[in-house]
């Protein structure tokens, strides 16, 4: 298990437990959190999981994927740098912590 | 209804012995019999299990470790030794790529197809697509009484695929035919006379795709269409695309990429048209259209069923199905959930959670062209809106529905365009 923080635009956040392996869109949808989708269900085709990375909690997430990266270039709420997927993310021991930024 | 249930002889096996696949009349009343009776149900004719609820189908589609997705475009009546010969002798050599691909190799394949068949890419065509939507309904009169169908919905998605493809315009219509062909021999009940003509249609067509591909590598591969796209990124190496792959990947998009869209649109049309206060919405409102094609793909599911196989003994909706099993997953039952969707027999271009359907799958075989369907489906709504705001349909029942257990969209259309 890790902890996960989702962070709401105003600033209030949600802390949740995940499976090791789990997707953080799949663990963003198991928690009921605000504004993430998952419509295409993980396939980098609908980018209705995007967050932002808080990187000030001292975890990276690392690069997009090629595919996604095209994905991210199109959200509606606007690309950051720190931008991921979260469909593309997996509840590893290096996630441990990490603070997604929830796009609106 | 349970009464009804009740007098049956047969309680438990009834809805798979009454389950007709390939007829369209009656489909919603029967499947929302089933989502309350026997959810997940065995039916003899096509020896499978069909699941009909969305919770369900989401499920397997996002489980590809235990339902393979192998079986996903297999003809539903297998082919006779003689269309198996005229396929060998033809170099009928098709294979697995995408849809009926499982991974590793789906993945390598997605991963190269998606850096052309993504959101980003179909954006840049808008314009044109728009421009090509306008011309072709610039063909009809101004006034009187045509076939959507014919006039509009049939060849336009497969003008624009073209585009994209990199395909001369003019081969549309024998395009259109030879995939109208490949869908009726894996989806419909073709007579085995049928399946001859169609088994040398089928190699026609593989023969055209492979043509097309020889004919970039041979004129350069600098274009920005998707078959350089593919050439580009094999770039000689068989580890990365083999030549047999990308003919297989042309001759799926360049079927995929239009039948769907021309059925998603004319089933819009006649929601739209078969409820004139819909259609009078739009007119009224074009930011309503957006949701309106969201709600034409929920409530008309343009594939009405998508085929998994089982790779282990499974569990499903509490009825336990064997390894090597087929799964069909009634799209439009779980577009017509109850539990998903509120009065979800009502077409209403206001739904709220409209786009929560799964006429485009789910998961790691997602449809790549949904965003193109989407598209064109939109600029098709907003421009025939604007020039025939009174538009009507000449005959609300008695539509013309095909013979397919797959896809549906009606045989025609006829409106009277008013003015
Ligand atoms: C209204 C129109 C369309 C509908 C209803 C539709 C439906 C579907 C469905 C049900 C699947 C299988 C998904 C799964 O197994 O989870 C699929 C896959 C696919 N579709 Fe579409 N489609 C449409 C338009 C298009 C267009 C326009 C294109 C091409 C530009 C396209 C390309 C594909 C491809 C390449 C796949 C295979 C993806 C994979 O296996 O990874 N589709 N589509
Ligand atoms: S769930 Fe669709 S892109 Fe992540």
């Amino acid at each position: 298990m890790i902890t996960v923080y989702w962070v709401y635009p105003d600033g209030s956040e949600h802390k949740a437990s995940v499976e090791e392996g789990v997707n953080l869109m799949e663990a963003a949808m198991a928690n009921d959190i605000e504004s993430i989708y998952g419509e295409c269900g993980g396939s980098m085709a609908c980018a209705t999981c995007h967050v932002e990375v808080d990187e000030s909690c001292g975890i990276k997430a690392g690069e997009p994927f090629a595919m996604e990266n095209e994905m991210l270039d199109m959200v509606e709420s606007g690309r950051t740098p720190t931008s991921r997927l979260s469909c593309q993310l997996v509840a590893s021991p290096e996630l441990d912590g990490i603070r997604l930024k929830v796009a609106w | 209804m349970t009464a009804d249930l009740q007098t049956c002889p047969f309680s438990t096996g009834s809805l798979g012995a009454r389950f007709r696949p390939y007829e369209q009349e009656g489909m919603f009343a029967f499947f929302k019999e089933a989502r309350a009776q026997q959810p997940v149900f065995y039916n003899q004719e096509l020896d499978c299990w069909v699941v009909t609820k969305k919770a369900d189908i989401q499920a397997i589609f996002r489980d590809p470790d235990r339902f393979s997705a192998s079986n996903s475009q297999s003809p539903v009546n297998a082919y006779s030794a003689d269309v198996h010969e005229i396929l060998v002798d033809g170099e009928f050599t098709r294979e697995p790529t995408q849809a009926n691909t499982d991974r590793p190799k789906h993945t390598r394949i997605r991963n190269i197809a998606g850096q052309f068949l993504n959101q980003k890419r179909f954006a840049r065509y808008e314009d044109q697509i728009r421009e090509l939507t306008r011309q072709q309904i610039a063909t009809l009169p101004p006034t009187g009484t045509v076939d959507l169908v014919e006039a509009l919905t049939y060849e336009l998605p497969a003008k624009v695929l073209f585009l994209l493809v990199g395909v001369p315009q003019e081969e549309s219509y024998r395009v259109k035919r030879w995939s109208d062909n490949t869908f009726n021999m894996i989806w419909g009940k073709p007579t085995e006379d049928d399946t001859i003509a169609g088994a040398r249609g089928l190699v026609e067509y593989y023969d055209f795709c492979k043509s097309v591909v020889n004919d970039r590598l041979e004129s350069g591969v600098e274009g920005d269409d998707y078959v350089s796209h593919l050439l580009r990124a094999r770039n000689g190496d068989d580890a990365i695309l083999t030549m047999n792959e990308i003919y297989s990947l042309v001759h799926g998009v360049l079927a995929a990429g239009h039948e769907t869209t021309s059925n998603g649109s004319a089933n819009l049309l006649w929601a739209l048209l078969s409820d004139r206060e819909q259609w009078d919405k739009l007119v009224a409102d074009r930011s309503l259209i957006a949701n309106a094609v969201e709600e034409g793909l929920r409530y008309m599911t343009p594939f009405i069923t998508w085929r998994r196989m089982t790779l282990t003994d499974v569990e499903i909706g509490g009825v336990a199905i064997p390894a090597g099993a087929t799964i069909l997953m009634s799209l439009v039952s779980a577009n017509h959930d109850e539990d998903s969707f509120e009065g979800p027999l009502a077409f209403d271009v206001e739904r709220k959670n409209a786009r929560q359907h799964l006429a485009f799958g789910n998961g790691i075989h997602f449809c790549m062209g949904a965003p193109l369907a989407r598209m064109e489906m939109k600029i098709l709504l907003e421009e025939l809106t604007q020039r025939y705001p009174n538009m009507r349909l000449v005959e609300k029942d008695n539509i013309e529905w095909p013979l397919n257990m797959g896809f549906r969209g009606p045989v025609k259309l006829l409106v009277e365009l008013g003015e």
